[in-house]
């Protein structure tokens, strides 16, 4: 049986996404700087790989299935590799003006997200010791979620501290809002692998979505 | 203030004329003084002293007839901004970081827009001072804004832009009101909010201040809502002022161009 509460804040998830990634079209258009469409992109990226995770949920596939877990590489892949590589390269230059910081800072996260959920995923077995991280059922699809989370996590925060600094100094409200986005990304992503907690998750996700949202708007307004 | 008379002969009449300097004016460097008709000589001097009291250059401007502030005439603020675009925000900035403001090519244009430009500022924008008006665009000091009336172009010179964004923003706000009078009061009124704001941070802050501290000070000084975004204007200011010192102490958000 599908599981609705799944899909549904799945659904809600990929649509608040959709806005988020509209809205910082909208602040691109009014202020002409290409960060903004980047972040754009990397919002609709973000959705894509929601819509394929509700089309998985709503079609009941099994995600240890071979078809179940290249649908999940694809979306962690698009919502990981696309979207914070892209945010991460579009935010960099504002923390340092050093030549390749922004390329190597986006490597350094990007490689080894993509290297990591391809092995595990594809390459290595379940019981793989590399895996250590992993708390639940020694599956390669479950492995690539852990893994996920572990290199998600740090870089997630990273993003968010940057916006909540510029909001302690200059005490703009779209700066709190976009960092208490990642913030509480950052902190959720834990239950993400979990898949009980699923509707949970996406259910917190659509909130620190809105907060993104709220604040792109204030950000093209400005 | 203490002033110095300076002796000049007119270019037209060749009588001698005698011209008041103020000590704040000439240490300025180049400063132009506008000369009227006197009982002997008839004729509107424009008078360019240096710092060290030497003159370097007297022009007649009685073809201008610019003596003191001209009569208004009829371009509203939106007829002007319409017109100028760009070049009047840069106009603006410019008499706010005390540069010579050039207008020429054409007297009339010119003096529509220094009739604009002026009641834009609460502080008086003196003709022949801050801005001046010159038939002939080469005509004006090297250091200069110069802008050709005529063909609604820059000649020359450039300024800080770093107020862009706001003057640009309170132009644009300005300007969806009908009535050109509340228009206009509402530039002043926000450009006179950025001057007021410089005042009290370069009379309070003395070490490094978070921009949002800084915006609470001036908002607890003299109840005026600064935001944000306007604190770059308001450093272009103090720089113009000479007291990047107290520009630097702002500490500034990252983000700023995101």
């Amino acid at each position: 049986m599908v599981d609705w509460i799944h899909f549904a804040t799945s659904v809600v998830s990929a649509s608040v996404a959709v806005i988020a990634g509209l809205t910082f079209f909208v602040a691109y258009y009014r202020g002409e700087r290409p960060r903004r469409l980047m972040w754009g992109l990397a919002f609709i990226l973000y959705a894509m790989g929601h819509v394929i995770n509700s089309w998985l949920v709503f079609n009941e596939i099994d995600i240890t299935s071979p078809l179940g877990t290249t649908a999940m590489w694809v979306y962690v892949n698009l919502g990981g590799t696309g979207t914070v590589g892209l945010l991460l390269y579009a935010t960099v230059p504002f923390v340092t003006s050093r030549r390749f910081a922004r390329e190597l800072v986006t490597a350094l996260y990007v490689v080894p997200y993509a290297a990591g959920t391809t092995l595990f995923a594809f390459f290595l077995p379940g019981d793989t010791p590399w895996a250590f991280f992993n708390p639940e059922t020694h599956l390669p699809v479950h492995n690539m979620s852990w893994w996920v989370v572990v290199d998600l996590v740090p870089f997630v925060l990273f993003i968010g501290l940057i916006f909540l600094r510029h909001f302690w100094v200059t005490g703009v409200d779209w700066a709190l809002l976009i960092g208490a986005s990642f913030v509480l990304y950052s902190a959720i992503l834990f239950i993400w692998p979990v898949v009980e907690l699923k509707p949970l998750f996406y259910s917190l996700r659509t909130i620190s979505v809105m907060l993104l949202c709220i604040g792109g708007v204030i950000l093209a307004r400005e | 203030m203490a002033t110095t008379t300076v002796d000049v002969v007119c270019p037209v009449c060749r009588k001698r004329r005698r011209v008041k300097v103020s000590d704040v004016q000439y240490s300025r460097g180049l400063t132009k003084v506008v000369v009227g008709p006197g009982s002997d000589c008839p004729h509107t001097l424009l008078v360019f002293v240096e710092p060290d009291l030497s003159v370097r250059r007297v022009q007649n401007i009685d073809q201008a007839g610019l003596t003191g502030t001209p009569e208004p005439r009829g371009m509203s603020l939106r007829g002007v901004v319409k017109v100028f675009g760009g070049l009047f925000t840069d106009m603006l900035a410019c008499v706010l970081q005390h540069r010579t403001l050039v207008l020429c090519d054409d007297i009339d244009v010119s003096i529509t827009l220094y009739n604009t430009l002026s009641r834009l500022f609460v502080e008086p924008v003196r003709l022949g001072v801050d801005v001046l008006i010159v038939g002939g665009c080469h005509e004006a000091p090297a250091d200069a804004y110069v802008v050709n009336c005529k063909y609604f172009i820059r000649v020359r010179g450039d300024v800080d832009r770093s107020a862009h964004r706001s003057l640009d923003k309170f132009l644009r706000e300005a300007i969806t009101v009908d009535d050109n009078d509340a228009a206009v009061l509402f530039v002043r009124q926000k450009i006179s909010a950025l001057m007021r704001a410089a005042d009290i941070f370069q009379d309070k802050i003395r070490s490094r201040t978070l921009a949002r501290d800084a915006l609470t000070l001036v908002e607890q000084s003299d109840n005026i809502k600064i935001r944000y975004e306007d604190i770059r204007a308001v450093l272009m200011i103090l720089r113009a002022r000479g007291r990047s010192d107290v520009a630097k102490r702002i500490v500034m958000g990252r983000l700023d161009e995101f």
